[in-house]
């Protein structure tokens, strides 16, 4: 537990604290309980009253809890007297109107079922060493969450169960909710505009920038909204909010995730408690997602490596008739061990069969966003999307098949883009009959998402043509070694003339068209090409012919 | 297809009622083919019968003796206090001797404390249905109330109203074979024809309680109609009382209502009793007409009595239905 | 002098005592109104008390129990006389006039068919003013006279008289009283003329017969002022706890609390036992006694009953203003909210 207290410790206990975290636990209360608690007085008749200072928890015994309308004119001069609440045994006021007159009153009134008396012990106690009762929270938290283990669901259900009027909620580094509760965040402005799914929800369809933007831009509010450790106070709609949220890193020191917690109490002392007890959960849940990552990364690795051997190996011959004599070869009976358990993961290894790729999108002069620890992450939103299929690392992206035609196909990689907090493009390769087509199937995947360059958007092998092709080229990247290539005809090129009849040859495939196109004889054609040759470049080699084709249209467009 | 009928001065008001909506006039071969026929009557013009009234209890001023007209009145001692004490041994040889000799056929029987316990009534009606076999027998404890000389007039209004109950509804019958028959409660709601037959008493202003009914019925549709747009039917001026009324009818579900005074010290006892009272009151919505899978508690009230003795309580439990019939 | 109240003096008078008069079961008011409208033949003289002879002895006769045991188990007739009688043979005098406890509904009609009954005059007041539940509540032992000896009928022909110190009267009375089938005719506060003009609220019988005449306001009825707390719709209707349990006052207190229609829309408690002895608004004391507090149903305007409160029913909340001797010291201790066992 941390020795170490932020500021708001010794503020007075609240209302709520008492009853959700304190000596009042388990007691009903009505009212918003943002009163802070300074001390308790025992009230046995109504001419007590007179003397209860403003903040004190009001304990009704004899006559004055005696009836509900005791009750009620108790809550009367509780309110008269801006007490903090009115505690009063169980059964001397039906909960309804007590509820109604909280309400009207803006008195909180707790039922007890235990001996006011000793109820009343246990409030004073806990008003005047407000630093006492809640080290006993913390210590409850720290022996709760121990008993969670390393669980997200558990260290969250402890938190949300133990932290009375907090809402707690674990987030992933991009923002999505991995555990707890949504409201946690509800009440962050920026947040409510486009709420973040949890991983695997295939259900949203915010465009994939949204998606990706918006928890950055929640987390730096909260931040700017938190001036102390963390912790903060915001107004909306008319209540007190605050929030608290501690940092959780991963096994390696990175970040793993956010713990976010927010609530509505007006107690002081409040958000300093709930971040040390965020801050007991930080192990527990740094070993949760080292546990999961194991296994994840595990499970994604198994996988992969499985459907790399269903497209390496043979296919094996196909049984005529009955054979009742064992299998001669071993490699046989892997394959087909391979197979079981790919039909045992429900991927499709018959019929016709369609490749998909994917590959993140670097910035330009950047590395990719996606690291080899990212696989699995991948490999959850490819198969939420796509159903169950493999998923292969190929470059620094993925690949795979599936049962799905080419235009279904696409269009549900096109979804798992959108849930991708990386931005990809997405190929879908031609139909074809059976693992033996797929390597071609996967070279048009490849090629397609190669093709598609932005963001979010998936092409098609099958509709993609030569234009496509040259479409696709990396322009930016291969300018550079194209004016390279260039440089000895650009040095005598001064009006680009000569560049422009070199392309419009190659394009066209003869000085004759080439002079239709630019509109001058064929003669002057005939020039010019004598100037380029001259600059040093063979046009007729086939290798030179096609990087300067390749070079021209860079440097043209 | 339910029946709406409203029985006046002239002949019946008859409307058909699907899904809420009336039409008319009714084909009679098409009323026999109804699911149930709910019948609206004012029993303040039925000829009443002459009564045999029997009230158990000590002597009283003469203004406070049983009234019946026409018939016959007698007081026999017996009854009890309203904490359920015997105040007398019932007098049965009195009893004997007046059921013997008064020549009539219709009784009303009304016992000192029959909200509280009904021995007295029970042991008058056994003694009466010996003596006149074809006795119809009113006991006032079925209205539960208490209040002697109030629930002793409703025994003996009941009482009278019953030949010419069982002349409506033998004519229902007949007019509408095989096509059972609801009959509206003076406060809302309908009960059986087998009910009505036995506590006519309930429907005596039955017409009037559905004819409120239905003309609110019939503002509600035409408000909801001319705020929809839609067509509102026949403007509420042109729907004459009966009309109205046997739509009214139509619209009731069975209800039946059960008071008693009870006694009852501390909670457990209390709740064994009003458990009695709402299985008494399931009991009579299922002989009122209703469904026996549909019968349920609409209300129940308990109220201490004030200046007697902790423990009684005043209780009163409603208890609705869907009828069983259509 | 002269006065006499009639068939049709009956009618006003009886009316006139029902405008806040709560308890008030519709059968035993009936029958009362029936019994008395046999017997009260050509007219019962009506006189104010100081117009007797000073030494004229005049006896108290009132209704005790319930008013539903009495509209359930009838009167033989005889028990206002009988009561009185009892009463006379104890004191070795003849009684020279008849007075009411309380003017609530039967209560009212009661002394008026003993005094017919008798052939004496009533006399033109009441011991409350109101209704309390006890009989020792009343003016008559605000100014120091004693309901004992106090004689009482019962329907089955039972009399039995109470001697006892005057602060015992209730407690001796109330078992005999349900022994005797939960109601009585009381025959008590046996005084002399110039004491009863002392103590008695003067005036009443011929104020409520002025305020039952058809037309008049009800207000009419409340001599010293009534008020409107508000209009509310019942919510529920509650068993209560602490307050009375020691005082052993007849019945069980409960509670009903109301939303009011309109306006603030308050949480209201009406705090009952036998009658509604306090009202509270969201939590403040808005009524109390002696001031009598009374619901009267917005549908007929009738005073609704404690035990015939229900869920769903719309009252006006009115308070009576009791006689100025009840917010006396002496007043509250004996009527005022302490007498029902609530400390304010």
């Amino acid at each position: 537990m941390s020795g170490v207290r932020g500021p708001g410790w010794e503020a007075p206990v609240t209302v709520a604290e008492l009853v959700n975290a304190g000596p009042l636990a388990g007691a009903r209360m009505y009212g918003a309980g943002e009163n802070p608690v300074r001390g308790v007085r025992i009230v046995d008749e109504p001419s007590v009253f007179a003397t209860v200072t403003p903040h004190t928890a009001v304990v009704l015994i004899g006559t004055a809890a005696s009836g509900g309308w005791a009750v009620e004119m108790a809550m009367r001069r509780a309110w008269e007297q801006a007490a903090a609440c009115v505690i009063a045994p169980a059964g001397g006021l039906s909960e309804g109107s007590g509820e109604v007159l909280a309400e009207r009153l803006g008195v909180t009134l707790i039922f007890v079922d235990e001996d006011p008396l000793v109820v009343a012990v246990r409030v004073a106690s806990a008003a005047s060493r407000p630093d006492a009762a809640r080290t006993q929270l913390v210590a409850r938290c720290a022996t709760r969450l121990a008993e969670a283990g390393a669980s997200a669901r558990r260290v969250l259900g402890v938190l949300n169960a133990e932290l009375p009027g907090t809402s707690v909620a674990f987030l992933d580094r991009y923002g999505a909710t991995l555990a707890g509760r949504r409201d946690a965040l509800t009440d962050q402005p920026t947040r409510r505009e486009t709420p973040r799914a949890a991983m695997g929800d295939t259900s949203r369809d915010k465009p994939h920038e949204a998606s990706r933007d918006t928890p950055l831009e929640a987390s730096r509010a909260v931040s700017r909204e938190a001036p102390h450790e963390g912790t903060g106070e915001t107004v909306s709609a008319g209540r007190s909010r605050w929030s608290a949220e501690v940092e959780v890193p991963d096994e390696e020191g990175g970040v793993l995730g956010t713990l976010v917690a927010a609530g509505s109490s007006r107690s002081p002392g409040w958000p300093a408690v709930v971040r040390t007890v965020l801050e007991l959960a930080v192990a527990p849940l740094t070993a949760w997602a080292a546990r999961e990552r194991l296994r994840a990364s595990r499970d994604f690795a198994l996988q992969a490596s499985l459907a790399e051997r269903l497209l390496t190996e043979p296919e094996p011959e196909p049984e005529l008739g009955f054979d009742p004599a064992p299998r001669p070869q071993g490699g046989v009976e892997d394959t087909d061990s391979a197979r079981a358990a790919a039909i045992a993961l429900g991927w499709p290894i018959r019929g016709p069969l369609t490749a998909y790729r994917i590959r993140p999108l670097a910035e330009p002069g950047q590395a990719a966003p996606v690291g080899p620890g990212d696989g699995p992450l991948a490999y959850t939103l490819i198969t939420a999307a796509l159903g169950q299929v493999p998923v292969l690392t190929r470059g620094d992206g993925w690949a795979g098949w599936s049962a799905l035609g080419p235009s279904d196909l696409a269009e549900r990689l096109g979804q798992a883009l959108r849930s991708m907090p990386w931005p990809c493009a997405g190929g879908a390769g031609a139909q074809v009959e059976g693992l033996g087509g797929l390597a071609e199937s996967l070279l048009g995947a490849e090629a397609a998402a190669y093709v598609a360059g932005g963001a979010g958007v998936v092409r098609r092998a099958d509709r993609m043509g030569p234009a496509e092709l040259l479409g696709a080229l990396p322009t930016a990247a291969l300018r550079a070694p194209a004016a390279v290539v260039l440089r000895p005809l650009l040095a005598i090129d001064r009006d680009g003339t000569l560049l422009e009849t070199l392309g419009a040859v190659l394009d066209e495939g003869g000085a004759l068209r080439a002079a239709e196109r630019l509109g001058v004889h064929r003669n002057t054609i005939t020039t010019r090409l004598d100037r380029i040759k001259s600059a040093g470049f063979d046009l007729d080699d086939a290798p030179t012919r096609l990087a300067l084709q390749l070079a021209c249209h860079v440097m043209l467009r | 297809m339910i029946l709406g009928v409203a029985l006046g001065e002239s002949a019946p008001a008859v409307v058909a009622v699907r899904d809420g909506a009336a039409s008319w006039p009714v084909p009679r071969g098409v009323a026999r083919t109804a699911s149930r026929a709910c019948v609206a009557a004012d029993l303040g013009g039925v000829r009443p019968a002459a009564v045999a009234a029997i009230r158990v209890g000590g002597p009283c001023p003469e203004a406070l003796r049983p009234v019946v007209e026409p018939g016959v009145a007698t007081i026999v001692r017996g009854g009890h206090s309203v904490t359920g004490r015997p105040l007398a041994p019932l007098d049965t040889e009195a009893v004997r001797r007046f059921a013997a000799t008064c020549g009539l056929a219709d009784f009303a029987v009304t016992a000192t404390g029959s909200p509280m316990l009904a021995d007295h009534e029970l042991e008058v009606a056994a003694i009466v249905a010996a003596e006149v076999p074809q006795a119809r027998i009113t006991l006032s404890y079925e209205f539960g109330y208490p209040g002697l000389r109030e629930r002793e007039a409703d025994a003996i209004r009941n009482a009278a109203l019953g030949p010419e109950a069982g002349r409506i509804a033998d004519d229902v019958a007949r007019e509408l074979p095989g096509v059972p028959a609801y009959f509206a409660r003076t406060g809302g709601g309908l009960v059986s024809a087998h009910y009505f037959r036995r506590f006519p008493l309930t429907c005596d202003r039955g017409a009037a309680a559905s004819l409120a009914r239905g003309r609110a019925a019939l503002r509600e549709r035409a408000d909801a109609a001319s705020g929809g747009g839609g067509d509102a039917g026949p403007g509420l001026a042109e729907v004459p009382d009966g009309v109205a009324a046997a739509y009214g009818a139509a619209l009731g579900r069975p209800e039946a209502h059960v008071e008693r005074i009870v006694l009852a010290r501390g909670r457990a006892e209390l709740d064994r009793v009003l458990r009695d009272a709402r299985d008494e009151a399931l009991t009579r919505v299922v002989s009122a007409g209703a469904a026996p899978g549909s019968a349920a508690i609409d209300e129940i009230t308990v109220n201490p009595l004030s200046y007697l003795p902790d423990g009684l309580y005043r209780v009163r439990v409603t208890a609705g239905g869907r009828p069983w019939a259509g | 002098m002269g006065r006499l109240i009639d068939r049709d003096g009956l009618g006003r008078f009886s009316a006139g005592s029902r405008l806040f008069a709560t308890g008030a079961a519709q059968s035993s008011y009936n029958l009362a109104y029936d019994w008395a409208a046999s017997v009260v033949g050509p007219g019962v003289e009506l006189v104010a008390a100081g117009e007797l002879a000073p030494d004229t002895l005049c006896v108290v006769v009132s209704l005790v129990g319930s008013t539903t045991a009495l509209g359930e188990q009838l009167p033989a007739g005889d028990e206002p006389e009988r009561a009185v009688r009892a009463l006379e043979r104890r004191l070795g005098e003849r009684a020279g006039a008849v007075a009411a406890l309380n003017l609530a509904a039967e209560n009212a009609l009661i002394p008026l068919i003993a005094a017919a009954g008798l052939g004496l005059p009533l006399v033109d007041g009441d011991g409350t003013g109101r209704v309390f539940p006890l009989v020792e509540q009343t003016t008559y032992t605000l100014g120091g006279m004693s309901a004992a000896p106090l004689a009482l009928a019962g329907g089955l022909g039972e009399l039995v008289l109470l001697e006892t110190a005057a602060d015992r009267v209730e407690e001796l009375l109330r078992p005999v009283v349900l022994s005797v089938g939960g109601w009585a005719v009381a025959a008590c506060y046996p005084m002399a003329a110039r004491d009863l003009a002392r103590v008695l609220v003067p005036g009443t019988v011929s104020l409520l017969m002025r305020a039952g005449e058809p037309g008049a306001p009800r207000s009419a009825a409340a001599p010293y002022g009534v008020r409107t707390l508000c209009r509310g719709r019942i919510q529920a209707v509650e068993g209560s706890t602490g307050h009375g349990g020691e005082l052993a006052l007849p019945s069980l207190p409960s509670s009903i609390v109301l939303r009011e229609s309109e306006g603030l829309r308050r949480l209201v408690r009406l705090e009952a036992h036998n009658e509604i002895v306090l009202a509270l608004a969201d939590g403040a004391v808005v009524a109390t006694v002696p001031d009598q507090i009374c619901m009267v149903s917005t549908a007929d305007g009738m005073v609704v009953d404690v035990d015939k409160a229900e869920p769903g029913l719309e009252v006006d909340i009115m308070v009576v203003r009791a006689a100025p001797v009840w917010h006396t010291d002496q007043g509250l201790a004996l009527g005022g909210p302490r007498a029902f066992g609530i400390t304010l």
